[in-house]
């Protein structure tokens, strides 16, 4: 016959076992499992020449460049050696890129200008070929740059610029306070791209449209301000924040003008922020302190009732929020031991986790149509340069200098 | 003298109750004052309304507003007024980057009011006073026009300090609002942390940046 334990001794068991468990976690055990890391080197020989006017400081430079891009692109490191091996032939103004059995051709110019994409675009479609994730080196970036003008008056003017920081261009002369701006969706490869941006040209916020090539015109007519536009990427919807029901709600318009404004969400003692749209256009996530502390909130714009989902509850303070294109991830800013540090949300496990860490604050993050790089600016005494990153390098790179507060990223798509 | 003396300590011991009685007093009078006004027909603030909608005026069709059962919800103490009916730059109103800073006289009269962190509301009792100060000065001013700036510190983010600014460039306007001034003639901004007046990074600075400035216009 099988003698069964005694209760009492099964208890006392259990209760050892859950205190081993407290001095365990005490401890904070940490657990790293071991993953195959995305990112393998990679070799780039200096380019060979044959026949060419190109002399060997500019082909020194296409190099850089094309180094450059694959070191950002998340799935290559340039090394010494490595398994991937690009090597680059120019004959006249051909260039052939070779890597293993397959050979990219591009034509180059001879202006360094042209020539910069020319090279981003062969190192878009080499991600895509190797890596089946098409690069975003050949996409650009809309900023803004906040400064100082010569009567001391804090003006802010809109920029836009290539991922690598190369061939910045001014596109607003307001003289005033232009800031947060963003391109209209599909505007890769578009000479005179269409973005969104706020104006205190009038003295107060609003919501302007404008091109490089024209002058900006009123988006929203509503009483009020108007402060951090967010185009959906269907290009149909514009969230916005406004006060033109007395405090700062969150608002949502049709662009072709076939909808009013609509009011989507407001509550009482609580300051509404950072729309920012779900892929599909249904949802929007953004910043309320309606339980407090600013946090990130989801809501659908199409719903019966006012309900929203609290998306962040690690830390008190979260701000700007900008979704994956994929929908799979939210980037957000927030705040830990007092300092704004860019954080990942994962909408299919519900998890937080922190992408940086340092001593200074970062802010504004915003994704690439990769899904897997992001740009955000950093927040210091008044100075702001853009950082890019990517999910599989936790390294980010400064892609900013000279003078001037470099703020409110955000990439075209294709 | 030994009787002053005496008389001396015996107002001090009874201070506090005394200045008590004669805050009373003043507040009767002051009751009695509007009182007797309202015999000759002037008007302050006490007007019966019957709801919300009556003392605001009805929403513009401007934009789609959330469903009344929604809004009623918990508004009763923080209400929200629609802007004013008056287009900046339209109409023969002026655009609000003409609104300039009360000069000379004026100077004292529209000052700052100042914030506690994260906070749009106004808790000091004397800025209270100055409020009140200005609401009167505006209702015996028909003439003059208000643009109240919401300004952060820079704690917190870029972007959801634009946000915090237009709160409280809004609760400022409720406040004088609710003091009697005409909703229309009361304009709100917000510029964030963007415009600091210290430029420091303690305490001290933070507390000189969160504020609300009046910018004003005389037509």
């Amino acid at each position: 016959m099988k003698t069964q334990p005694s209760p009492l001794c099964f208890e006392m068991y259990r209760l050892i076992i859950f205190l081993f468990s407290l001095t365990a976690f005490a401890a904070e055990i940490e657990i790293r499992l071991p993953t195959a890391s995305p990112v393998k080197p990679a070799v780039v020989f200096p380019f060979t020449k044959e026949n060419t006017d190109l002399d060997e400081q500019y082909l020194e430079t296409l190099r850089n460049i094309f180094v450059f891009d694959l070191n950002t692109g998340g799935f290559l490191s340039v090394q010494s050696s490595g398994e991937h091996k690009f090597q680059g032939k120019v004959t006249h103004k051909q260039l052939e890129m070779t890597v293993g059995k397959k050979t990219y051709p591009v034509s180059l110019t001879g202006k360094l200008d042209a020539d910069r994409k020319v090279i981003h675009r062969l190192s878009d479609q080499l991600h895509k070929d190797l890596f089946q994730s098409e690069g975003v080196a050949s996409l650009r970036l809309i900023y803004s740059i906040r400064d100082k003008d010569p009567s001391n008056q804090w003006v802010s003017e809109i920029w836009m610029q290539e991922a690598d920081g190369a061939a910045a261009k001014r596109l607003t002369f307001e003289n005033t306070y232009c800031i947060t701006p963003s391109f209209y969706p599909h505007t890769a490869g578009l000479t005179d791209p269409p973005f969104v941006f706020v104006s205190y040209k009038g003295g107060q916020s609003k919501i302007y449209r404008a091109k490089p090539s024209s002058k900006p015109e009123s988006l929203i007519e509503l009483r009020g301000s108007q402060l951090l536009p967010a185009l959906n990427r269907q290009g149909t919807h514009i969230a916005f924040i406004s006060d033109a029901a007395g405090r700062p709600d969150l608002f949502v318009q049709a662009l072709d003008g076939s909808m009013k404004a609509k009011q989507l969400f407001s509550a009482p003692r609580a300051s509404q922020a950072s729309p920012a749209f779900s892929p599909d256009g249904r949802k929007i996530a953004f910043v309320s302190d309606k339980d407090g502390s600013p946090r990130i909130y989801c809501m659908e714009v199409v719903s019966k009732r006012n309900r929203v989902q609290l998306i962040t509850q690690k830390n008190r303070e979260n701000t700007s929020p900008s979704w994956s294109p994929d929908g799979k991830k939210l980037a957000f800013s927030a705040k830990v031991d007092g300092i704004r540090q860019i954080w990942l949300y994962d909408f299919e496990t519900g998890e937080e986790s922190p992408l940086t860490t340092g001593p200074i604050n970062k802010e504004n993050p915003s994704w690439a149509p990769d899904s897997l790089h992001l740009v955000f600016n950093t927040d210091e005494d008044e100075e702001g340069e853009l950082f890019l990153m990517n999910l599989h390098q936790k390294e980010t790179v400064q892609i900013t200098r000279g003078s001037g507060q470099k703020r409110f990223a955000s990439w075209e798509t294709r | 003298m030994k009787l002053g003396i005496l008389c001396l300590l015996v107002l001090a011991a009874g201070c506090s109750k005394s200045n008590q009685t004669w805050e009373d007093v003043k507040t009767a009078g002051n009751y009695m004052q509007r009182g007797v006004d309202s015999l000759w027909g002037k008007d302050y603030e006490s007007k019966m309304l019957a709801s919300e909608a009556e003392f605001i005026g009805p929403y513009s069709d401007e934009f789609i507003p959330l469903s009344a059962a929604d809004l009623k919800a918990s508004f009763g103490t923080d209400m929200a007024l629609p802007q004013p009916k008056g287009i900046p730059g339209q109409d023969g109103m002026p655009e609000l980057s003409s609104f300039y800073a009360p000069a000379n006289a004026l100077k004292s009269l529209f000052q700052a009011v100042h914030f506690e962190t994260d906070d749009f509301i106004v808790r000091g009792r004397e800025e209270m006073h100055a409020l009140a100060q200005i609401a009167s000065y505006m209702k015996k001013h028909p003439n003059v026009y208000v643009v109240v700036r919401g300004h952060c510190d820079e704690r917190a983010s870029a972007s959801y300090n634009m946000s915090l600014g237009l709160r409280r460039a809004n609760y400022i306007r409720t406040l004088l609002v609710k003091n009697g001034v005409d909703l229309n003639r009361i304009y709100t901004v917000s510029r964030g942390k963007e415009e600091p007046l210290a430029e420091g990074h303690g305490p001290d600075d933070w507390k000189v940046n969160r504020r609300a400035e009046f910018k004003i216009y005389e037509r």
